[in-house]
C-alpha cells in the first residue's frame, strides 16, 4: 500500500505506466507525460526513475535548467544511478557547462561499465561532447 | 477499485487525445537544425567560392573540383553527425527500457 495514496499498485502497472509516460514523452505529448511521471514518484520506491523521466521531458522541450534540477533530485535519491548521471551529462552539455558534462558522464561510465544502465548513453554523449559540435 | 484506474483518473482522455503540444525546441531538434544550417551554409557558399576563384584567374576546373571536395566533405560531417545522433537516441531508449524492466 502507498504511504500517501490509498492504493495499491502491482509493479507490473509501476512498469506499465512508466513505459506509458517515455512514450508520452517521445510522441510530444510533454504534459500528460509529466502527469504519469509526477503520478510514479507518489506511487514508486526508486524516486529516482520518475525524476529521470521528469527531467527528460523537460530536456526535450528544451529546459534543460530544469532538467538539471530534477536530474540532480534523482542523484540525490540514487547516488549511484549511472542512468541518473548520464542524462545529467547531457543535460549540462546542452546547456554549455561542459566541464561538468565531462565529470557526469565519467561517473556514469564509470558507474556503469557494461553500458547498459546508462553507461552506454554516457560514452556516446562523451563522444559528441568531445567533437565539439556542442560548442 | 484498483490503483491502476485511481492514477488514470488523474489525467483527462482529452489530455492523452489532444494534438501534440507544439514545444519549444528540444535539445536535439535544436541541434539537428544547427547542424543542418551549417551544412546548408557550405553548400550555399560554393558557388560564391567558384566565382572568386574564377576572379582571381584561376582554372575554373581547380575551383569545380574544390567545390566537389567540400560538398563531399560537408555531406560527411553532416552523416556522421547524424549517426552519433542517432546512437545517442538509441542508447537513451535502451537505458530507459531497462530502467522499466527494472522498475519497482
Amino acid at each position: 500500500m502507498n504511504a500517501t495514496l490509498p492504493i495499491h499498485v502491482t509493479p507490473e502497472e509501476k512498469r506499465f505506466l512508466l513505459e506509458t509516460g517515455f512514450v508520452l514523452r517521445d510522441g510530444d505529448r510533454f504534459e500528460p507525460a509529466l502527469v504519469v511521471f509526477e503520478a510514479l514518484l507518489e506511487l514508486a520506491e526508486e524516486k529516482h526513475v520518475p525524476l529521470v523521466g521528469i527531467g527528460s521531458v523537460r530536456f526535450a522541450q528544451g529546459d534543460f535548467d530544469g532538467a538539471i534540477e530534477a536530474y540532480e533530485e534523482a542523484i540525490g535519491f540514487a547516488p549511484d544511478n549511472a542512468l541518473a548521471h548520464a542524462h545529467l551529462g547531457e543535460a549540462l552539455a546542452f546547456g554549455k557547462h561542459f566541464e561538468e558534462a565531462g565529470l557526469a558522464l565519467d561517473k556514469a561510465i564509470q558507474l556503469d561499465p557494461a553500458g547498459r544502465d546508462g553507461g552506454n548513453m554516457a560514452k556516446m554523449v562523451r563522444r559528441l561532447l568531445e567533437s565539439g559540435l556542442l560548442a | 477499485m484498483t490503483g491502476i484506474s485511481r492514477t488514470q483518473s488523474d489525467f483527462s482522455y482529452q489530455q492523452i487525445s489532444a494534438q501534440p503540444e507544439i514545444p519549444r525546441e528540444s535539445g536535439w531538434s535544436k541541434f539537428g537544425r544547427v547542424v543542418g544550417d551549417v551544412a546548408g551554409g557550405v553548400l550555399g557558399k560554393l558557388p560564391i567560392v567558384g566565382s572568386s576563384l574564377s576572379n582571381m584567374g584561376i582554372d575554373p576546373s581547380f575551383s569545380k573540383q574544390e567545390d566537389l571536395i567540400r560538398l563531399q566533405l560537408a555531406i560527411q560531417q553532416q552523416t556522421q553527425t547524424f549517426s552519433t545522433i542517432s546512437n545517442i537516441n538509441k542508447a537513451k531508449h535502451d537505458a530507459a527500457m531497462t530502467a522499466v524492466r527494472n522498475f519497482k
